[in-house]
């Protein structure tokens, strides 16, 4: 998972470049955007900012490899997936939203604020024009302000056993807009999804077909139906910063084998460590594990001060009463009783983060 | 971002030429500024105008001009990831294959850009690796063939995967770890998908030609000692072992990647052509057909196979022996201004021009753009086609030779072998000089050669000529082939 930057200096380049013209057109900039007048689709992968596997429910799960010499066969060492979503469609309506809709859910994955998507990662830098690095996923520019949670939120009553899997038939753009269009059972799903008029309201506009009976219901979030015809109406949904609120509220399952830091910050998101501990430096309801591996740490009631190394962060993550930190408060972070391969990897996360 | 400057560059013959005859030029278009030229896919529509498929996301269309310069390009549809397959039904309408789907872009309110989107079929897998893209060829009948490439191990898989995933076939260097990878499949008009062939690496490009034959190049590789050219027909494995795993009759307990040689090597079938990977073309893309007549030359109805690794279009002279097909190749461009990157080639709708598409973000160096080569209406002198006799091989030249052209000095043969394993590429095998026991005129544009040795199964010979022009002294424009003898005349 790459971090949501609000870069600066990113959107501020953009700005530039936008002026010199070249307006319709994709360009060697790697900071696409729309406006709300004249969206702008995109198709790419997109980074998964901690999706449950409730909401991926129709996508399979990839593994870790071992790593594979075709000289030699299976050598020691793994290849560990990496996170990000193959399908999606992204539009983005100026700095006000922008959205990552999936065509494998057929719906509303996350929106965000602030901008649309960094594609360095996968475009390359202008001058040299080629894929950047292993994890080539483009990051997200902005802040979360809704990321989709449990099942699909429009549910078609018409099955008496499990729905039918949603097929994606396409889209049309309607007053620049996309209409995504999808097929459950006999049932054709359209929705139009853009800005509201109040900050942070994500509005969507839906048209069922051939459905007998239909319902909305989105967990988390707070939104207002408007019936607006016999088959359509619009949702009104109220986003909200995500990181106050916590991501996926499942563990994945990534049953990967041996400990990594992937797999860590992964567990990073879908435990909730995220809601306390930053990866950028600020402080938030714990320390933040940007620099903390290898620091040396103030702990309450100790005359010296102690390394934060590897058994000193997983014993915090197992006892964090054992060591409190000192200006915060004991007893605040609960325990994880985690299995030894988590707790490994989340240490291992931890030391990515480290100063160099 | 500046573009390079345009430039005209006059073909000259590869080998010394004492008459020059120019048949061919080059020149250089340019995109809008700062659209980044990465080529995915290339066609002209109805009326004429050339569409453009970029790989980030646009596809543009402009009305073709003399002045390469002078090419207005208006957008027509956006948003598409990765388009490296195209088809164009209409002014109106144009199907590409992007990564996830096969996709109808049409424009319903004729205002020159699409604004309907409707996603046809994506019976395929994403894998969420870089490598997985995807070339398609209309099946005349409402229908596509579309190319299903594999993973590099060069990236990562996703631990959301379109599709299935298969830990067995994520093994390897190149690998199908998501479904279909690795294959050619038929969709038909109704959208009803059918495996048609496996055993795929990266065939970047594929060629239903004029007889019905469906073509299609790859990449030389893991299981691909050179550059392959194969003859696609339903049923067959072409090789690479890791689609296997999606052959809905393949048992499931088997790694297809620990079968022994031997068994692959039965399973298999060969290539109709085997392109030496350093002499005539390192990644094989868009084989497209020279159109027949001489509106571009005297090669109409071979085919022509681009580079996209090498400043190169290499020209193929296939032929049916004994029920199967197989013959020679050779280069037709070379250099002279082309650049590296070759991934489509179109001709425009008069035929006289060869519009060549360039990319290569992520798959080697940069070369990128658009170029386009014109026919001049002189003919080189050239052969024209080499074919398999029983006793060696015949060479119909197009133009009239002098009486001393067939001399055994002249021609110089060697011949090797591959063998495709798992490991990346293959040297040429048991390479040995071969020498000629006749080298007769037959009329006044034919030469046969006698062999001292032909054989079958796979033998490649490698044919060296030069040291004599044409009766009227124009100097022979190619001087390298090779002829791929699957079987022998019977
Ligand atoms: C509800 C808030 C909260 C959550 C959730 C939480 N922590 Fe903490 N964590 C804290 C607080 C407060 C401290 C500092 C006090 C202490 O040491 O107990 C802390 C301390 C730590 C420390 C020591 C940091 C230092 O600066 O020395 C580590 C390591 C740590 N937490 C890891 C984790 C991990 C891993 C998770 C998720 C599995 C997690 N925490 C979840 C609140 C939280």
């Amino acid at each position: 998972m790459k971090p949501i930057t609000a870069s600066l200096t990113a959107l501020f380049a953009f700005a530039i470049l936008s002026l010199e013209g070249s307006d319709r057109f994709i360009t060697l900039s790697n900071l696409p955007m729309g406006t709300k007048e004249e969206p702008l689709v995109l198709r790419t992968y997109f980074p998964d900012p901690g999706l449950g596997r409730e909401v991926m429910a129709n996508h399979d799960l990839g593994f870790r490899a071992r790593k594979y010499s075709p000289g030699k066969g299976d050598v020691d060492g793994f290849v560990d997936p990496i996170r990000g979503i193959p399908g999606a469609i992204g539009v983005n309506f100026g700095s006000e939203l922008s959205i990552c809709w999936d065509t494998t859910e057929c719906r509303l994955l996350y929106a965000w604020q602030g901008g649309f998507l960094d594609m360095t990662q996968y475009w390359g830098k202008p001058e040299s024009g080629r894929r950047k690095g292993f994890d080539y996923v483009p990051s997200l520019v902005g802040e979360l302000i809704y990321l989709a949670r449990g099942s699909h939120p429009v549910g078609i009553f018409d099955h008496y056993t499990e729905a039918p899997k949603p097929v994606f038939t396409g889209y049309r753009i309607v007053e620049g807009v996309p209409e995504f269009s999808c097929q459950i059972g006999k049932a054709t799903i359209r929705v139009r999804i853009e800005p509201g008029e109040k900050p942070l309201e994500i509005v969507k506009k839906y048209t069922i077909e051939g459905a007998k009976e239909f319902g909305y219901f989105e967990s988390g979030y707070k939104f207002k139906e408007e019936k607006t015809g016999p088959d359509t109406f619009t949702i009104t949904l109220q986003g909200k910063p995500v990181s106050s609120e916590g991501a996926a509220d499942e563990d994945p399952d990534y049953s990967t084998d041996n400990p990594n830091a992937g797999w860590g910050e992964a567990l990073y998101t879908n435990l909730g460590c995220f809601a306390c501990h930053s990866k950028d430096g600020t402080r938030g309801h714990g320390p933040s594990f940007a620099g903390l591996f290898g620091a040396e740490r103030t702990i309450t009631g100790f005359d010296r001060p102690v390394t934060a190394d590897e058994s000193y962060i997983e014993e915090s993550i197992v006892n964090p009463m054992a060591k409190v930190v000192d200006t915060y408060p004991a007893g605040y972070m609960p325990p994880y009783p985690i299995d030894k391969k988590q707790i490994k990897s989340l240490t291992l996360f931890i030391k990515t983060l480290a100063d160099e | 971002m500046k573009f390079p400057n345009i430039f005209l560059i006059v073909a000259v013959a590869l080998a010394p030429a004492i008459y020059s005859s120019e048949p061919y030029t080059i020149e250089t278009i340019p995109f809008p500024e700062g659209v980044p030229p990465e080529v995915g896919a290339i066609g002209f529509t109805p009326s004429g105008d050339l569409a453009v498929a970029l790989r980030r996301s646009d596809l543009i269309v402009a009305t073709p001009t003399q002045d390469p310069t002078k090419f207005e390009w208006r957008l027509f549809a956006s948003g598409l990831h990765n388009a490296c397959g195209m088809n164009i039904v209409s002014d109106d309408e144009i199907i590409v294959s992007q990564m996830a789907e096969l996709t109808r872009l049409v424009d319903t309110d004729k205002d020159g850009s699409a604004d309907l989107y409707e996603s046809l079929a994506s019976p395929w897998g994403m894998s969420g690796n870089y490598h997985e893209t995807n070339h398609l060829v209309p099946d005349g009948k409402g229908g596509y063939f579309v190319a299903i490439g594999t993973a590099s191990h060069n990236g990562p898989v996703f631990y959301n995967v379109k599709g299935d995933y298969s830990k067995v076939g994520r093994r390897g260097r190149n690998f199908a770890a998501a479904t279909w990878k690795g294959w050619v499949l038929h969709i038909d008009q109704e959208g009803e998908t059918t495996p048609w062939a496996s055993g795929f690496r990266m065939h970047n490009g594929i060629l239903l030609d004029s007889k019905g034959n469906l073509w299609s190049g790859d990449n030389q590789g893991d299981w691909k000692a050179a550059t392959p050219f194969y003859h696609v027909e339903q049923g067959n494995f072409y090789g690479h072992v890791s689609s296997l795993v999606w052959d809905p009759d393949w048992d499931s307990a088997i790694d297809p990647l620990d079968l022994p040689l031997e068994k692959i090597n039965a399973m298999k079938t060969p290539p109709a052509i085997q392109l030496p990977h350093a002499e005539m073309n390192r990644s094989a893309s868009e084989p497209v057909e020279i159109p027949e007549g001489d509106v571009f030359g005297p090669y109409g109805g071979q085919i022509l196979l681009p580079d996209n690794n090498g400043e190169r279009l290499t020209r193929l002279m296939l032929e049916e022996v004994d029920g199967i097909y197989q013959g020679a190749c050779a280069q037709f461009w070379e250099g002279n201004g082309l650049r590296l990157g070759n991934n489509r080639i179109v001709f425009s709708p008069d035929k006289t021009t060869l519009y060549v598409g360039q990319t290569s973000r992520g798959w080697g160096q940069i070369a990128e753009g658009l170029q386009r080569i014109s026919f001049s209406g002189n003919d080189p002198f050239d052969v024209k086609t080499m074919t398999l006799t029983k006793t060696g091989f015949r060479l119909e030249f197009t133009d009239m030779l002098p009486e001393d052209a067939a001399s055994s000095e002249h021609f110089k043969f060697t011949r090797h072998r591959y063998e495709d394993t798992g490991n990346y590429g293959g040297d040429k095998l048991d390479e040995s000089e071969i020498g000629t026991t006749e080298v007769r005129l037959v009329d006044d544009r034919t030469i046969e050669i006698d062999l001292e040795k032909l054989e079958d199964s796979g033998w490649v010979y490698e044919m060296k000529m030069d040291g004599f022009s044409s009766a009227k002294g124009q100097g022979l424009r190619t001087g390298l082939f090779y002829y791929t003898v699957n079987r022998l005349k019977p």
